[in-house]
């Protein structure tokens, strides 16, 4: 069975579908909206937003969280700030405006219809979180303070200090709780989904299993949203926090959800490099960094030298000297990949040779050190606390890291997934970044997703479909908890010698290696044979302690690395297919001369939506064709 | 770096617990929480069960780290919370305990492991301002002072960890509390239910069973993000003016 | 009303704000009875003469010493109600504990020093004021009695005790006080603190040397 890809998006003038698609729109009933149960997976930005906005609406809501909190989800460390189209410092700026940066900065590789949606949302977001007591920074006057982000050309973006996404998540938390407070939401911490279950070819409830006593437990409903971020962790060393993970959405995706562009991650230029093979995660300082300090690497390869001891002729300040007109500001994707280029000639600096300087020697020269430490003190105090250097004496050592994933489950305009009554939103679905994601934009999805387009788009299902009464009692729950618990078994029984922790490492590496900043084809089929090795290994001599029953940390995290086993394949067959460079994806075998990235819109301006076969089977391809009606492709050069 | 670690093993909520003495290897550059799982490798290499333990950012800000190293909460590092502590802070041959943060708000559930639901409930009692999604005003309708707007950032930093209450002498959760109460309280958006508020949570901060302040100022030491005892005297004001004035 | 003060009463922040009021109310008393003291510094007969004018007040005495016996009752049942909710607060003791540097040794030793003070009160109480009402032979020289208990080597040894006690209560309590009733602020919360030293020493240095300036020869002294 193959699913024909429609997207949903309504006809009529851009500015104004979203508008008139929410008059279209089926309404449930007030009184009605009690009938219905819907499940949220996830408690980050999407999950909170959404489970809060549809309790307040009447919806039953039961929500869901691996923490022992819906406070604590990864959200939460989204530092730079949120997005805007307010126009409030008059610097231009508009509706229309972000949705063009945002096409833009997404490389040409996202739905016009659902960016410029995003970009329509994203003003009331500002209201419901000032609404909320979300203590954003002001100006004198007491009114909202801006500032430009990530090489915007205006300044659009709203900040709490360095703690945006803390506060946002906070925000968004406080009215997660209050509607547990009065009964809309029931609240379910410590729970992680084990798969999704479809009758009639409806999603209609979820497998979970509690952390704390190991019991797997059902859950039917009459929609299931999944807010369960993305799978930057298939790489191992990441920023993302240790519990992220693609097992909810891989479930799904196994039960008959495409998975769409898995190849767009990106990688953050800015973070700690790598310092032992002990690490577990990567830190990622502000990009704001680049604006006052300066990216170099010794001329000679293999130079030991001490930063300080290299005179500036022998010093190579690459970007400068490649994009002279942006120079240390060049964006995220480019960055990265010029980083990785110089370490591979063997001109890293530090002990692995993996990292280059930000050096703000110059900067503390012309502003002086007290103007430095005004901008970035907190950053430069957490790189010295991480690294025992004094950024303000030695040249900070910097390295790219994998930061967020574009791809994600494929979904429709309604955010729905090709499992009908499944919806997926934030970082999960695939939706509005395109193969690059702006600074600032992602807590902008997240919550446009959670409060304001499900709890209206929630309505096609409900409203649209007829759907029977299902129970927990139905076979097909037994079935897939059935399931469950024999993958968990099947994981305890192995007995090998190898940690889900050490495999995990070396698939990471694998990932890194041939699947990161920069590819090509015949790295990616050297990853495709290594990944399904170590997939074998891994169900040969994975070694567990303890059983199923209470906490098993062990055994958590050994049932996520199963699936990025998995998942890890898909991503690099995704790379493989998607023949042209474009955002975060860069082909070796597709640049110009100058190693800038080619993108190829004859013939890849689609989204790749993979539908799952079974394991060890090629998944089969569905396209769904990307026409830009309003934005005309162009190269982006920041020579 | 060679160090002898003493740890809290409690296979669950039930059990009594005792102490483990290990051996463990560690490198200057690690993190705390790094060295804990080479630990948690050689232990399970060994046979035995790892050490349960609470973490997830591992970048200081999402609050899921609970122990208490040596006699501190988060480890002697001033405004560090355990994920972010590094190895370098101890000496070769150092002696290091392990403890669970401990109220009997917050029960263990296995080794480091604790229940912090309790803070939840105080959230739920009242921590929100009541606006339903679209029912928002613009944002500019409603300036607020800048001083206003920091302070109340100030409180709003906090992370939810529960530092304070465990290094408490009485395990209370005043500070917790009223930075929540206090960041409300500072801002024209948090007004109409101030009174309520701070009588609601601080009613349910009584009935999960915390300890009262005695004013020892130790969960502001212990605090990895800096949280004023001002918050306190604040909550205290809010709650007089709500149990006081007509 | 009567539901209202129950309601406070059982809150913690109510309880203690109990005993942050009746602590400065009994600091109050500490200060007015410390200046009465001084006048046995002058002679017996000021001392005597002090004393004889609080019982004319008659009635009025009695009403004053209920009170501040229902002040100090008041404060001392809040304090054991706040400890006795802060234990139950931890019921397993960390094995290894440290402090930040935030605690004082004023502010960990308040519920010794506290209780250290009640026993000295009940003492102080059946010293002087006991002996007076139940007409105690010698009890008609007031001064007399106070002058020889406090100097006898006993009597030094737990009065100047106490006097040092009461400073360390004080060191944490005054200022401890400020902060429960919610009065904190950049501006005056330094002075507040200053003013508590001043008060823990000056109290503490007044009663302890009063006995100590009897026995080098203060007040006429035989």
């Amino acid at each position: 069975m193959t699913h024909t890809l429609d997207s949903k998006v309504p006809s009529g003038d851009l500015s104004s579908k979203w508008t008139q698609y929410k008059f279209d729109l089926k309404l449930v009933n007030p009184a009605n909206r009690r009938k219905f149960t819907v499940l949220v997976v996830g408690t980050g930005l999407a999950g909170a937003s959404a489970a809060a906005s549809l309790a307040e609406m009447g919806y039953k809501v039961k929500s869901f969280c691996i923490h022992d909190s819906p406070r604590r989800a990864h959200s939460i460390a989204a530092q730079g700030g949120i997005n805007a189209a307010k126009n409030y410092k008059n610097d231009g700026d508009s509706v229309y405006r972000l949705f063009y940066d945002t096409i833009k900065g997404g490389d040409y590789r996202s739905r016009e219809a659902n960016v410029y949606r995003l970009a329509e949302v994203s003003t009331a977001i500002i209201d419901q979180c000032v609404a909320q007591g979300v203590p954003f920074a002001r100006e004198y006057g007491g009114l909202l303070a801006n500032r430009s982000f990530g090489g915007a050309q205006v300044s659009r973006t709203f900040y709490a200090r360095g703690q945006t996404g803390q506060q946002l998540l906070l925000g968004a938390y406080s009215a997660l709780m209050r509607q547990v407070h009065s009964g809309g939401v029931e609240m379910y911490t410590r729970r992680e989904m084990m798969d999704l279950v479809v009758v009639d070819g409806i999603a209609r409830g979820i497998i979970t299993r509690n952390l704390i006593t190991g019991q797997l437990e059902r859950h039917a409903a009459d929609a299931v949203l999944l807010c369960t971020g993305g799978y930057g962790n298939v790489f191992f060393l990441s920023t993302n926090a240790k519990a992220s993970n693609v097992t909810a959405a891989w479930r799904a995706h196994k039960r008959g959800a495409y998975m769409a562009n898995p190849c767009f991650t990106q990688i953050h230029p800015t973070c700690i490099p790598v310092s032992g093979s002990h690490q577990s995660k990567l830190t990622l300082m502000s990009e704001s960094l680049r604006n006052d300090g300066r990216v170099w690497v010794p001329k000679k390869a293999g130079d030991a030298r001490r930063p300080g001891d290299i005179p500036e002729s022998e010093r190579d300040y690459y970007l400068e000297r490649k994009y002279p007109s942006f120079g240390n500001l060049v964006p995220r994707d480019v960055a990265s990949r010029n980083a990785k280029m110089v370490c591979d000639e063997g001109r890293g600096v530090g002990s692995s040779g993996m990292a280059v300087y930000l050096d703000f020697a110059d900067a503390i020269a012309r502003d002086g050190r007290d103007a430095i430490e005004a901008r970035y003190g907190n950053l430069f105090q957490m790189y010295e606390r991480i690294t025992a250097e004094d950024p303000y004496k030695v040249p900070m050592r910097i390295f790219p890291a994998v930061h967020y994933t574009m791809g994600g489950l494929w979904v429709d305009y309604n955010l729905e997934s090709t499992i009908p009554g499944m919806f997926v939103l934030g970082e999960a679905n695939f939706s509005d970044h395109g193969a690059n994601r702006l600074g600032a934009s992602a807590l902008m999805q997240g919550l446009a997703d959670g409060y304001w387009v499900i709890p209206a788009t929630i309505a096609s299902h409900l409203a649209g479909r007829k759907l029977a009464p299902v129970g927990t009692d139905h076979p097909a729950f037994a079935q897939v908890e059935a399931d469950s618990k024999a993958r968990i078994d099947r994981m305890l029984a192995v007995g090998g010698s190898r940690s889900a922790f050490e495999m995990h490492r070396e698939l990471g590496l694998i990932c890194w290696e041939y699947c990161g900043m920069s590819r090509n084809a015949a790295g990616l089929n050297t990853a495709l044979g290594k990944i399904r090795d170590l997939r074998g290994e891994f169900w040969n001599d994975l070694k567990l302690p303890g059983d199923g029953s209470g906490i098993n940390q062990s055994l958590e995290h050994a049932g996520r690395v199963a699936d990025f086993m998995e998942f890890a394949e898909l991503m690099v067959t995704d790379a493989l297919d998607r023949e042209e460079s474009c955002g975060g994806h860069f082909r070796e075998e597709h640049q110009t001369p100058e190693n800038e990235a080619k993108r190829n819109d004859e013939d890849f301006s689609y989204v790749a939506a993979w539908e799952f076969q079974g394991v060890d089977k090629p998944e089969i391809l569905h396209k769904e064709q990307l026409d830009f009606e309003n934005v005309k492709p162009s190269t982006r050069s920041y020579k | 770096m060679q160090i002898t670690l003493e740890i809290w093993r409690q296979k669950g909520p039930t059990d009594s617990g005792h102490f483990e003495t290990y051996q463990a290897k560690a490198e200057p550059d690690m993190s705390f929480l790094e060295m804990l799982d080479v630990l948690n490798e050689v232990l399970l290499a060994q046979g035995k069960e790892p050490v349960a333990f609470d973490h997830d950012c591992r970048e200081g800000i999402c609050g899921s780290c609970s122990m208490v190293i040596n006699g501190f909460a988060h480890g002697p590092e001033a405004l560090t919370t355990t994920c972010q502590l590094h190895m370098r802070s101890f000496q070769d041959g150092d002696r290091i305990t392990i403890e669970p943060f401990r109220a009997k708000a917050m029960p263990v559930q296995k080794d480091l492991v604790v229940d912090r639901s309790a803070f939840d409930r105080i959230m739920a009692a009242g921590g929100y301002v009541s606006v339903n999604t679209g029912a928002a005003p613009e944002a500019h309708s409603v300036p607020v002072p800048k001083e206003n707007a920091e302070q109340a950032m100030d409180a709003a930093a906090c992370i939810g960890c529960g530092a304070c209450v465990a290094a408490c002498p009485n395990a209370a959760a005043m500070l917790f509390t009223s930075a929540k109460i206090s960041q409300l309280s500072l801002l024209p958006q948090g007004q109409p239910e101030r009174k309520a508020r701070a009588l609601a949570m601080v009613s349910q901060m009584d009935k999960e069973g915390f300890g009262a302040c005695t004013n020892h100022y130790e969960c502001m030491g212990a605090c990895p993000k800096g949280i004023s005892v001002d918050n306190i005297a604040r909550m205290n004001r809010e709650y007089l003016r709500s149990e006081l004035l007509p | 009303m009567l539901n209202w003060l129950a309601r406070v009463l059982q809150s913690t922040l109510g309880r203690k704000t109990g005993m942050a009021i009746s602590g400065l109310l009994l600091v109050g008393f500490a200060i007015t009875h410390l200046l009465g003291n001084l006048t046995l510094l002058k002679s017996h007969e000021a001392f005597n003469a002090y004393a004889q004018k609080l019982e004319d007040l008659g009635p009025l005495l009695t009403l004053a010493e209920v009170g501040l016996l229902a002040l100090f009752l008041f404060h001392i049942v809040l304090a054991l109600l706040v400890t006795m909710r802060s234990k139950s607060a931890r019921d397993v003791a960390y094995r290894v504990s440290a402090s930040t540097g935030q605690k004082t040794i004023g502010s960990s030793t308040m519920r010794v020093s506290g209780l250290l003070l009640l026993v000295f009160l009940i003492i102080h109480i059946l010293d002087f004021r006991f002996k007076k009402l139940m007409g105690y032979e010698g009890s008609e020289d007031l001064a007399k009695l106070v002058h020889d208990r406090i100097t006898s080597p006993v009597g030094l040894g737990i009065y100047v005790t106490a006097a040092l006690l009461l400073g360390f209560h004080l060191s944490h309590g005054f200022k401890s006080a400020f902060q429960t009733l919610g009065l904190r602020h950049p501006k005056f919360t330094g002075t507040i603190q200053c003013l508590g030293w001043v008060l823990a020493i000056g109290l503490a240095l007044g009663f302890a040397l009063i006995p100590v300036a009897l026995l080098l020869g203060a007040g006429g002294a035989k």
